[in-house]
């Protein structure tokens, strides 16, 4: 059983293609996170699953019952929206229990309903307030106890931090991943920002123009990386990627050892070692220090291997000054091979 | 720095406000005989005038016909017109057409729209086999006629202002409510009335005062007739002001009008104020 699955589902408007033929599938009780960049398709994936939008072809399965022509009510799915879409004229207590109201439920149910989900998201003492009178943190909050009030089996997020400072925007992706995991919910989370995607989902389906690039774990997904898009996509910095043709690999064993039908060469940064002098092995490239980006526990160093750019994550104690001349390293399992179409090639 | 404005507001408002009160309590000069001070007699001529009662009844309904009609009416136009079709940009210019083209001629098409015999009205009406009626010429359809025409006029400029509320919602909105299956009835009642409820009240004040403001209308399809049937408030203190010159007289009538609208307009913003949210 899949909590939510897409079957070769497309959504296009005239000539432009939001979404291209798609399969998906969202194991119940997981985390899924849409990652991409802006216009990758991620929120138009969402609005689809909500019912918000209806796709072009191809059938959507929610809780294994087919929803593709359901309108969003039907689909047992509850949704936090970027800008919350709170009410501004209802209070924080009229807001969420705003579905309650629609489908007439009981109102002693309501209220102890309310007072649940206002102890779970910790706004007991807001509930008669109105909207422009709570910070950007409690607005938040008050889209999510609205999203979990309704019980729904599918909790659906479209980049529902991205409005809110860094620090706060950290506590609450600990704190949404534990509600999650409290209620055994299934959510998608739409973002685009790697980081959170990382740190929060059991699996990322990571987009790319319209298409999904990837959808793995985000261990496998840093591990291995099934196209160059993705490689550069995850990870800070990311992985560099170099030409296997460059004249500079030329001293590498690594590159002389590459199998025959690869055309990119990709190495995480923290894979990197750089050392003054040739080390013993004869695979080190020379290559020059260009710039140092000092972080505190590591600095990244941008070095120039021929015309081509590589990152290093070298210890932050070490100094390297720009224009030095070294060498850098990598041990072989460190080497992500990828062909002249940008997929990765299984060694 | 204020001066220029100032001298502006005091000239052509605050002066003639306060002109209007004192000549309302003086008599009307003649010829050979200045104006004098007559106390509450203007009023008292008010009160015995038959037409000012008439036109003041006549305004009566023409009000609760025109408001709640013409913004009942802008408001379903503009959730029309609101929503995504084909021609919409179309449609809203055809609704805000009225308030564009000048009242005299639009008077005058109307005009030809209620002529016996061969307006339009009667062409229409006459395939279907209805018998002839003359609806400005008679006592019972001439009000009637005219408050049509200052619905079709007003509904359309009101629209505007919803259609801007309605513009300035946020459209997630509608979609947290579709998540949770609010119908339509549900989410107008619930979320997009409360949330048009400033416009609503600018426009009820408006409303209530092109209500008793009207008088081009009247000048071009009736003058008043037949038999003070169509006279509203504005036109009768234009009869007795400028066609009667009965100056002193017309000055009672325009502050009893003024106290009447500011009363009004007043009470709208305190009482519903109360219970919008801006």
């Amino acid at each position: 059983m899949s909590a939510i699955e897409f079957k070769g589902v497309s959504r296009r408007w005239g000539d432009v293609t939001a979404l291209h033929p798609s399969d998906l599938r969202v194991e119940p009780g997981t985390f899924a996170v849409l990652l991409g960049p802006s216009g990758c398709g991620k929120s138009t994936t969402l609005r689809l699953i909500a019912g918000l939008d209806s796709p072009s072809e191809g059938a959507i399965f929610i809780n294994d019952r087919d929803v593709t022509t359901a309108p969003p009510v039907a689909r047992d799915v509850a949704m936090v929206f970027q800008n919350y879409a709170l009410f501004p004229h209802l209070t924080v207590a009229d807001n969420i229990l705003f579905g309650l109201q629609v489908r007439k439920t009981p109102r002693a149910v309501q209220q102890e309903r309310l007072q649940h989900v206002l102890s779970v998201v910790g706004l007991e003492q807001l509930a008669a307030r109105k909207p422009s009178q709570l910070s950007g943190g409690q607005q938040q909050r008050v889209a999510l106890a609205r999203a979990i009030v309704a019980q729904k089996t599918v909790c659906l997020m479209d980049e529902p931090l991205s409005n809110l400072d860094a620090k706060l925007r950290q506590e609450m992706r600990a704190e949404l991943r534990d509600l999650q995991q409290k209620l055994k919910l299934t959510v998608v989370y739409v973002t685009h920002d790697q980081t959170e995607a990382m740190s929060m989902a059991d699996q990322v389906i990571l987009m790319n123009q319209g298409r999904i690039e990837q959808a793995a774990t985000p261990r496998e997904m840093y591990a291995a990386p099934q196209t160059t898009f993705a490689a550069k996509f995850i990870g800070t910095p990311s992985m560099s990627l170099l030409d296997v043709n460059n004249p500079a690999l030329a001293s590498s064993a690594a590159v002389a050892a590459r199998p025959s039908n690869a055309a990119t060469l990709g190495v995480r940064p923290e894979d990197v070692s750089i050392s003054r002098e040739p080390s013993r092995g004869t695979s080190a490239v020379s290559a020059t220090v260009a710039s140092v980006e000092y972080l505190g526990a590591d600095s990244i160093l941008r070095c120039n291997v021929g015309d081509a750019l590589l990152h290093a994550r070298v210890l932050g104690q070490a100094r390297w000054d720009a224009n030095t001349p070294v060498f850098v390293d990598w041990p072989a399992s460190a080497n992500h091979w990828f062909d002249a179409n940008g997929q990765r090639v299984i060694v | 720095m204020l001066l220029p404005a100032l001298a502006l507001l005091v000239a052509f408002t605050h002066y003639p406000a306060v002109a209007t009160f004192i000549d309302s309590f003086m008599s009307t000069p003649k010829g050979n005989r200045p104006s004098t001070f007559v106390g509450l007699e203007n009023y008292r001529i008010m009160v015995e005038d038959p037409i000012f009662w008439q036109s003041f009844r006549n305004n009566l309904w023409f009000a609760l016909a025109t408001i709640p009609l013409s913004v009942g009416l802008a408001l379903a136009m503009a959730l029309w017109v609101n929503a995504r079709l084909s021609g919409q940009a179309f449609l809203r210019m055809a609704y805000f057409t009225p308030t564009v083209l000048p009242m005299i001629a639009v008077a005058n098409i109307w005009l030809f729209f209620y002529t016996p015999t061969y307006g339009l009205l009667e062409q229409i009406g006459g395939m279907f086999g209805f018998p002839s009626h003359n609806w400005l010429g008679d006592k019972s359809t001439a009000l009637g006629a005219i408050t049509m025409v200052a619905i079709w006029k007003e509904a359309g400029f009101f629209m505007i202002f919803y259609l801007a509320a309605l513009q300035g919602i946020n459209p997630s909105l509608r979609e947290a409510a579709a998540i949770e299956g609010a119908g339509r009835w549900f989410f107008f009642r619930r979320v997009l009335w409360p949330l048009l409820m400033p416009t609503t009240i600018f426009v009820l004040v408006n409303a209530v005062i092109n209500a008793f403001r009207m008088v081009d209308h009247v000048v071009v399809m009736t003058r008043g007739g037949p038999d003070n049937a169509t006279s509203l408030l504005l036109f009768h203190l234009y009869e007795v002001g400028f066609r009667y010159w009965d100056t002193g007289y017309a000055a009672a009538i325009t502050v009893v009008l003024l106290v009447v609208l500011a009363s009004v307009a007043l009470a709208q913003f305190f009482l519903m104020d109360r219970k919008a949210h801006y």
